[in-house]
């Protein structure tokens, strides 16, 4: 019982403490886990805005450079004179500041005139066409942005720069379906500017970079927007051009440490940017992690979606946050458990401690130690068990003591009886015989007619004397016979009533109020009617002896319940004198009387408490000097156990 | 009326033999039930026989025991100093017809002797 107590109390402790871990460790870091997450994808949102604009400067530099040659007087003279050495010169001059990958002028009609790649002078023809430039003549003003060139259109403007744009499809992770295979056209930025002179168009000069395998844009990206940071070995940020859905320029890496060119966007990223035209933001698995991204597509010249621009930051820099947190709370769980294992441990031992020293309490008092030892009180809630404990311990003793003593008089009363009882019967048969004579004698000479006055006088003395020692005698026997009761069901009621009844007349003579106050639904009572009714009639005599003319006796009946037991209480209360307190104690003992020599024997009380006492009962006493006495019959309903000895009938008896 | 007294206390004997002629009853004495059963078996009708129970050698009980079979037409009045209701009973289941308890007033004992006749007969 003390064990499981104990666990019990552990048991609760650590399931509060498990319960709060784990929901805080789920909802915390939950919680913490997504503040962090939304925090990095708005960074990557406004990472992505960066790179949209570092990769527009780069198209505007292109464009202000060619506008710069484009309105030099000597651009217009050499392009009106047709001098290609001049423009070529001038041509190398602007890729050479621009970083251009290809440039060149082309006629008003849209040939090309000069330009800066391998074939520049082969019979002054120049093949393949400059779709920018046309566009810019077209629209007769300056124009830059993302172009898509054809393989012709590179290989025309440099054999090099159709190598460098030929792409080798990796077949990833992503997108497992797409064949293998080789993309040839390559992706630039370029810008084209048309030259006049007097509103009469002399050409264009255009030129643009290739974007294919040049890491300028996105390394500038790194650069600038994630300093480099290097996370566990990886780049933190990356960010990629997409020709297409096709990797062409990026700092994601490899396995191998290769930059990851050639590979494909997601089917998911695809369709919301390439197609749909949307920006798109979330977790995506980036060739072999998980990053946080953001994409958004590249439109052309044309107002065509031919890419789409990338910047990522690996997740895992937030989702080692999480790990981390979820541990701070997981190290946290574990201290509340083994604290709260202690704390139960502890709470237990204060609790079991005083408890188990009731146990072994309550098993001395059962084994009749009756002042077991139960310091210290608690100071808890135990403390009041211990308390009422003691109290309890206390009060048993008390009652130990009481029933001792009462026992003890009890004893002491029976012994008394027991020797008065076989000196009387003795005495009696000793004493009657005699008494028989002078009694006799007395009355036959009362008979004759010749005694004198003073004879007569003398010898009714004699007769009433010997009657004396015959009632002292009877109340001897009275007294010592241990009377068998002859119990029936009594109605305590009825049985008052009769008594008064009885005494109504004395009470009448000497001018005391006799009262009865009854309860109605008295239990009846297994009582000896006359035996009990001479103690009542008895007690009531005494009354009346005691109270003066104009008092009262009041004779109650009353439900109560003698030492835990169903009973009847029997109240006889005069108004009369009193009994002194140092008569109290001998009140109930054979020949003890206060009544003057030759009015009482002294037995009636002690016959009495004999009777009641052999019913099972109790009589006690309680007096006032002046203010009158109670007598309390207390009754159970079941009498207790009835003894059966042998009775002296008074006077004659016949069958 | 004749009466058989038997007690062996002389001072008992005398009272009752006193109470009993002084109010014309004829009695006979005996002091012990061997003298009772002696006076008895003369021949002497006795209306009613007034025995005492403690008494050396034969008791009471013994005694109306072992007259009550030739003497049924008489009435037994035991008398003792100690009476109990034990006593009684085996009184009455022994022949008896009437208990006095000692001591007693003249007119006590002539009204005892009256109640045992009128039990004795009906």
């Amino acid at each position: 019982m003390l064990y499981s107590t104990r666990s019990k109390l552990i048991v609760s402790f650590l399931s509060v403490s498990l319960l709060v871990g784990c929901v805080s460790l789920i909802v915390g870091g939950q919680m913490l886990y997504n503040s962090v997450l939304s925090e990095a994808h708005h960074r990557v949102r406004q990472d992505l805005n960066v790179a949209r604009v570092i990769y527009d400067d780069r198209v505007n530099t292109i464009k202000l450079s060619l506008e710069m040659t484009g309105i030099s007087a000597e651009t217009r003279s050499a392009l009106t004179a047709g001098n290609t050495s001049v423009l070529t010169a001038l041509l190398k001059q602007v890729a050479e500041r621009a970083n251009l990958d290809f440039a060149g002028f082309v006629s008003p009609d849209g040939r090309i005139m000069c330009r800066i790649g391998e074939f520049a002078s082969q019979n002054h023809r120049f093949p393949g066409r400059s779709p920018v430039a046309e566009l810019a003549l077209a629209r007769g003003s300056s124009l830059a942005g993302t172009v898509v060139l054809s393989r012709e259109i590179l290989q025309a403007e440099s054999p090099a720069l159709a190598r460098m744009a030929r792409t080798q499809i990796q077949s990833n992770f992503q997108s497992p379906s797409a064949p293998p295979s080789e993309e040839n056209a390559g992706l630039a930025i370029a810008a084209a500017v048309p030259i006049a002179a007097d509103n009469i168009p002399l050409g264009a000069i255009y030129g643009g970079m290739l974007l294919n395998r040049d890491p300028s844009i996105v390394d500038k990206i790194g650069d600038t927007v994630f300093k480099n940071e290097i996370y566990n070995g990886r780049n933190l940020g990356t960010a990629t051009i997409f020709f297409r859905d096709l990797r062409i320029a990026t700092n994601v890496l490899l396995e191998n440490g290769q930059r990851a060119i050639g590979t494909h966007a997601s089917n998911e990223v695809t369709q919301q940017v390439l197609i749909n035209g949307k920006k798109w933001s979330d977790r995506a698995f980036v060739v072999k992690d998980w990053y946080i991204t953001a994409y958004e597509p590249i439109t052309d010249i044309f107002n065509q979606r031919v890419g789409m621009l990338y910047v990522g930051v690996l997740e895992a820099k937030y989702s080692d946050v999480r790990s981390k947190a979820l541990w701070v709370f997981a190290s946290i769980i574990l201290t509340g458990v083994a604290l709260s294992i202690a704390l139960g441990w502890v709470l237990a031992s204060r609790i079991v401690l005083p408890v188990n020293q009731l146990i072994h309490a309550s098993s001395e008092i059962s084994q009749g130690n009756l002042s077991p030892e139960i310091d210290p009180i608690s100071k808890s809630d135990i403390g009041l068990l211990q308390k009422k404990f003691k109290t309890m311990a206390t009060a048993l003793q008390e009652r130990e003591q009481r029933r001792h003593e009462e026992h003890e008089t009890r004893l002491i009363q029976s012994e008394k009886q027991a020797s008065v009882g076989k000196l009387a019967a003795g005495v009696a048969h000793e004493i009657n015989n005699p008494l028989t004579a002078v009694l006799t004698f007395t009355h036959l000479i009362l008979r004759r007619n010749d005694l004198s006055d003073e004879v007569r006088k003398d010898l009714e003395t004699i007769a009433l004397q010997t009657e004396r020692v015959r009632k002292i005698v009877k109340g001897l026997l009275d007294f010592s016979r241990q009377t068998r009761l002859d119990p029936e069901p009594v109605n305590v009621n009825w049985l008052l009533e009769d008594c008064v009844q009885l005494m109504d007349n004395q009470a009448l003579i000497r001018g005391v109020i006799l009262n009865i106050d009854r309860e109605d639904k008295l239990p009846v009572l297994p009582l000896d009617r006359n035996q009990f009714q001479s103690v009542i009639v008895n007690m009531i005599l005494n009354a009346l002896d005691a109270t003066e003319p104009g008092g009262t006796i009041d004779l109650s009946a009353r439900r109560a319940s003698p030492e835990g037991r169903d009973g009847v209480k029997i109240v006889i209360r005069d108004t009369g004198s009193g009994i002194q307190p140092e008569h109290l104690d001998k009140l109930f003992d054979p020949f003890f009387t206060t009544k003057e020599v030759g009015k009482g024997t002294g037995l009636g009380l002690a016959v009495s408490a004999g009777v009641v006492e052999r019913h099972g009962g109790t009589i006690s006493v309680r007096s006032e000097i002046g203010l009158g006495s109670t007598f309390t019959i207390r009754l159970p309903v079941v009498a207790g156990e009835v003894l059966k000895n042998d009775r002296v009938p008074s006077g004659e008896s016949n069958v | 009326m004749r009466i058989l007294i038997v007690d062996d206390d002389a001072m008992v004997i005398e009272s009752c033999r006193r109470i009993l002629e002084a109010d014309g009853v004829s009695v006979r004495v005996a002091e012990n039930a061997m003298e009772a059963r002696k006076i008895l078996d003369e021949g002497t009708t006795f209306e009613l026989m007034l025995t005492d129970i403690k008494m050396p050698s034969q008791d009471g009980f013994q005694l109306i025991s072992n007259i009550k079979q030739t003497w049924p037409d008489m009435a037994v009045l035991m008398m003792t100093g100690y009476l109990t209701p034990e006593t009684i009973d085996r009184g009455k289941s022994g022949g008896a017809h009437g208990f006095i308890a000692k001591p007693f007033t003249p007119d006590e004992l002539i009204t005892a002797i009256h109640k045992t006749l009128k039990h004795k007969a009906q």
